[in-house]
């Protein structure tokens, strides 16, 4: 008997209050960079990221992709890791150095087993502290970007999603594609890439993400050694606005394929805000019946969808492939005025909330995902530990509270069809 | 002690040993029930879920041209009414109910289904995916309707230049029984489909000896076991499939060839496909070719430098798929229209030296070695992502292979690689795509 309670309560300190084993985030500040650390000894890996804020309000159009092609191009050699050197380091150890870009902040992410964490971080900080920036790295990584850029619109799927952007967030810091545009990568010279990365390299700029198998006196230990000396600089954040739309609208691009691609867009709450959690409430409950209206029901797609984005000016949307528009578009807008007008049960939303829960934990199955949304949580304004109350945010909507954020938000949809479908009705799009 | 007694203490210890061995590597235990489902545990508990997931040996290798797509029309209808729920609808509400997360995938050689739910929903998990396993009801009506959805999937894959190129490739290598390599099927064949068809698939394949139940995530073996001999042992064991229905074993390509698909598409992109190894028959040669993959794709390795570094290509890579039944060898690589053909000159130079002594390094192969391991590590993190992965080489290759994976891929030597290249690539007839669009073509003189 006792050696069972002893396992029992074993087991309820190695698992915190979320029911992960993972501790709880924490964050504090090494020689002015802010640091969030979260132990998660379930494995033997280690993720991290260094975060720049602020995304696309720090760009303008001629400055499109600067810093995604910076982090990419600083990335490829060093100066205590020439690119030989660095290539065969990161082999040998299956160290995963990468970039992320986001509407709302980029980062370089490091992915590596607890045992090779110390080689890994060194050259993951020279990466940061010395790139060298050569003429020919420079060249190749542009070229590479260019044909990316370029063959965006091969595939329908991302091409559609370009086009949506650039139609909702018209005349917003979004609109100038953080993935960068021909004409202004084509400009970047190797030295604006250093003078750009220089520029982001101070601590008001920056947020340390790190997850996994160490201690918190380690990471302390390797920022202070690695980022102790850069300059606080100054950063000042800018949220950028909402969207607000005064009609709907309907843009076709002509393009022959064998169904018709369709995305509409409407505003929802900034990610992390009160209001965000009954948004997503809503949209995963759209989803669900919009599978079941257009494809359990009526065969009409393979692939109808719904739900909102996580972008901290956000959006929501329906999402669907059909060789019918007309007729499909008309039953996902019923199912956005049913939204609208129709209280959720009591049962559906404990089961929706139920659904919300298996989310939170694959989430937070692996050590980069956590880090990725603790950063997301810190760097929206609304702080990381947020991350580990999104049950209890759910737990706490009411079905007013979903009927209250639809009839705000949804609303003068913005559509894109790409396809070319027989027939047409633009009436059936305006929503 | 009399000699029986031996010979029963002998054989327990083994299947304890056994048992322990499979425990102790990856946190994985298995065993098999009296109706021959094997089950498989695969234990971690970082957070609170676990996917129940049954994967059959049912896929596209078992279709001849009248049964083309149909393993993936039928992976559909699992979704759909059974004996214990009366339409999807229903079927719907009950996932939302038990909290599920869920899917199903059909590939080649293995067709799966998984749900991912809180621990404390197991229980009504396993009786869902029992009933859905043992007895979906195919209702005609739900099958008129899935025709245009699964349609819908086709109407997807040919809107991706991608796809259009792989399955022109395809149909050349794979030239005298394509049904067998065509997991999306043939549209009139998916328009077609039958509730007779459906029961057709159950009744040769869907048996717990053609299957196996994997349970991944906060379980322990001892659950895992019970679990599935109280809600699967009354599935009915049936015939082996496999000893009526032989996936027939596919000729060499007849002649080394070219395919061009037009697209409007902003690179030209080259796939060159080869007939490889099946690993029931040729299980060094697999473990050779993700080595090889895995060197040629380091950055620091002759065939990146000569043709990414370079600036020639902005990828290019070479892969292999293992199935039981000739897994793909693809090279495939990016180009502009102004260095496709340089871009190709320098790719078979890079094949026709793989062989020779320096064309890559000691280190080079340890480092492959070294990425397939710690990529194992990454890819265990995640429990719900990492079932599939035991349940694919389970259906295709067997659970040891994965087991032994490492330690075999440890004791791979140039002498092997030299031998898979000699086997299947070098001098031996391949198919090559090139997608490109029209004004691209016109520029290269295609």
């Amino acid at each position: 008997m006792k050696t069972r309670l002893f396992a029992i309560a074993a087991l309820m300190a190695m698992m915190s209050a979320t029911g992960l084993r993972a501790s709880e985030a924490e964050s504090f500040i090494v020689r002015g960079l802010q640091v969030i650390f979260k132990q998660n000894t379930a494995s033997d890996i280690v993720a991290a990221g260094m975060y720049f804020r602020g995304g696309s309000t720090m760009l303008t159009r001629k400055h499109a992709g600067i810093e995604k092609l910076a982090l990419t191009v600083a990335a490829k050699a060093t100066e205590h890791y020439p690119k030989e050197q660095l290539n065969k380091a990161l082999e040998s150890m299956n160290t995963q150095i990468g970039v992320t870009v986001t509407m709302d902040y980029s980062s370089l992410d490091l992915l590596c087993v607890k045992q090779n964490f110390e080689k890994s971080w060194d050259i993951f900080s020279d990466v940061l502290r010395a790139p060298l920036f050569e003429a020919q790295d420079a060249e190749l990584e542009r070229q590479k970007m260019l044909t990316r850029i370029k063959q965006m619109k091969d595939d329908p799927d991302s091409y559609l999603n370009n086009l949506c952007t650039s139609v909702f967030y018209l005349d917003h810091p979004y609109a100038v594609d953080v993935n960068g545009t021909e004409d202004a990568v084509s400009a970047f010279a190797a030295a604006d890439l250093k003078n750009y990365l220089n520029g982001r390299l101070m601590t008001s700029h920056m947020l340390l993400v790190v997850v996994g198998n160490t201690t918190r006196a380690d990471v302390e230990r390797m920022v202070q050694k690695s980022f102790g000396t850069l300059p606080q600089g100054t950063y000042t954040p800018t949220r950028p606005p909402a969207v607000q739309h005064q009609e709907p609208s309907l843009k076709m691009v002509q393009r022959d394929l064998p169904t018709n691609y369709i995305r509409g867009m409407f505003p929802a709450p900034a990610f992390g805000s009160t209001e965000s959690y009954a948004m997503r409430i809503a949209g995963s409950v759209l989803r669900d019946r919009l599978f079941e209206e257009v494809r359990t029901k009526r065969g009409l797609s393979y692939a109808p969808s719904g739900g909102t984005g996580n972008f901290f000016s956000n959006y929501g949307f329906v999402y669907v492939t059909a060789v019918h528009p007309d007729t499909t578009v008309m039953i996902m807008i019923a199912e956005l005025k049913r939204l609208k007008e129709e209280r959720l049960s009591d049962k559906q939303l404990r089961d929706k909330v139920n659904v919300f829960v298996t989310g939170y934990y694959l989430q937070n199955e692996s050590n980069q995902s956590q880090a990725s949304t603790l950063a997301r949580y810190e760097l929206s304004g609304e702080g990381c530990k947020e991350a580990d109350r999104l049950v209890e945010h759910l737990k706490k909507v009411t079905p007013d509270d979903i009927l209250n954020v639809c009839r705000k938000y949804v609303g003068n949809l913005q559509f894109v069809l790409l396809g070319n479908p027989a027939s047409l009705q633009v009436r059936a799009f305006m929503f | 002690m009399n000699r029986r007694f031996l010979y029963v203490l002998a054989g327990l210890v083994f299947v304890l040993v056994t048992e322990t061995l499979y425990a102790q590597k990856y946190d994985i235990s298995a065993k098999t029930l009296k109706n021959g489902l094997d089950v498989i545990v695969i234990q971690n508990p970082a957070v609170p879920l676990v996917t129940i997931e049954i994967d059959v040996k049912n896929g596209g290798y078992t279709e001849p041209p009248e049964y083309n797509g149909l393993s993936h029309f039928y992976e559909h209808m699992f979704f759909k009414a059974n004996k214990a729920i009366p339409s999807q609808e229903r079927y719907l509400e009950s996932m939302r109910e038990l909290g599920a997360s869920w899917n199903g995938t059909t590939s080649d050689e293995r067709v799966n289904y998984f749900i991912t739910l809180t621990k404390d929903s197991l229980e009504p998990g396993m009786v869902f995916m029992f009933n859905a396993i043992t007895a979906p009801l195919f209702l005609e009506e739900e099958i008129v309707k899935e025709r245009t959805v699964v349609t819908g999937e086709y109407d997807r894959a040919e809107s991706t230049p991608l796809y259009l190129l792989n399955r022109a490739v395809d149909r050349k290598v794979w030239w005298k029984y394509y049904s067998y390599k065509n997991v999306l099927g043939d549209r009139q064949v998916l328009m077609t489909t039958t509730p007779q068809k459906m029961q057709t698939i159950q009744n040769r394949f869907y048996f717990p000896n053609n299957s196996a139940l994997l349970l991944a995530g906060d379980i322990t073996a001892d659950q895992g076991f019970r679990l599935a001999e109280k809600y699967f042992s009354s599935w009915k064991r049936g015939p082996d499939p496999f000893k009526t229905f032989k996936t027939p074993e596919h000729p060499p390509i007849q002649k080394t060839d070219t395919v061009v698909v037009e697209r409007p598409v902003n690179a030209v992109t080259i796939m060159i496909k080869w007939q490889g190894p099946s690993v029931g028959k040729d299980r060094a040669a697999t473990y050779a070719a993700d080595i090889l993959s895995y060197i040629v794709g380091q950055q620091t390795s002759k065939f990146y430098k000569s043709l990414v570094e370079s600036g020639l290509a902005y990828s290019a890579s070479i892969g292999y798929q293992t199935l039981d039944h000739a897994g793909p060898i693809v090279l495939s690589a990016q180009t502009s229209a102004k260095n496709v053909d340089t871009c190709r000159r320098v790719i078979f130079e890079q094949i026709h030296t793989m062989t020779s002594d320096d064309y890559f390094t000691d280190d080079q192969i340890e480092n492959a070695k070294t990425i397939l391991a710690i990529g194992e590590q990454y890819g265990r993190e995640r429990a719900s992502q990492f079932v599939h992965t035991v349940g694919y080489w389970w259906a295709v290759a067997g659970l040891d292979y994965y087991l032994n994976y490492i330690d075999n891929l440890r004791r791979v030597s140039r002498s092997d690689i030299k031998r898979y290249l000699a086997t299947y690539v070098i001098g031996k007839p391949y198919v090559m795509g090139v997608l490109v669009s029209p004004e691209q073509r016109k520029e290269i003189g295609m």
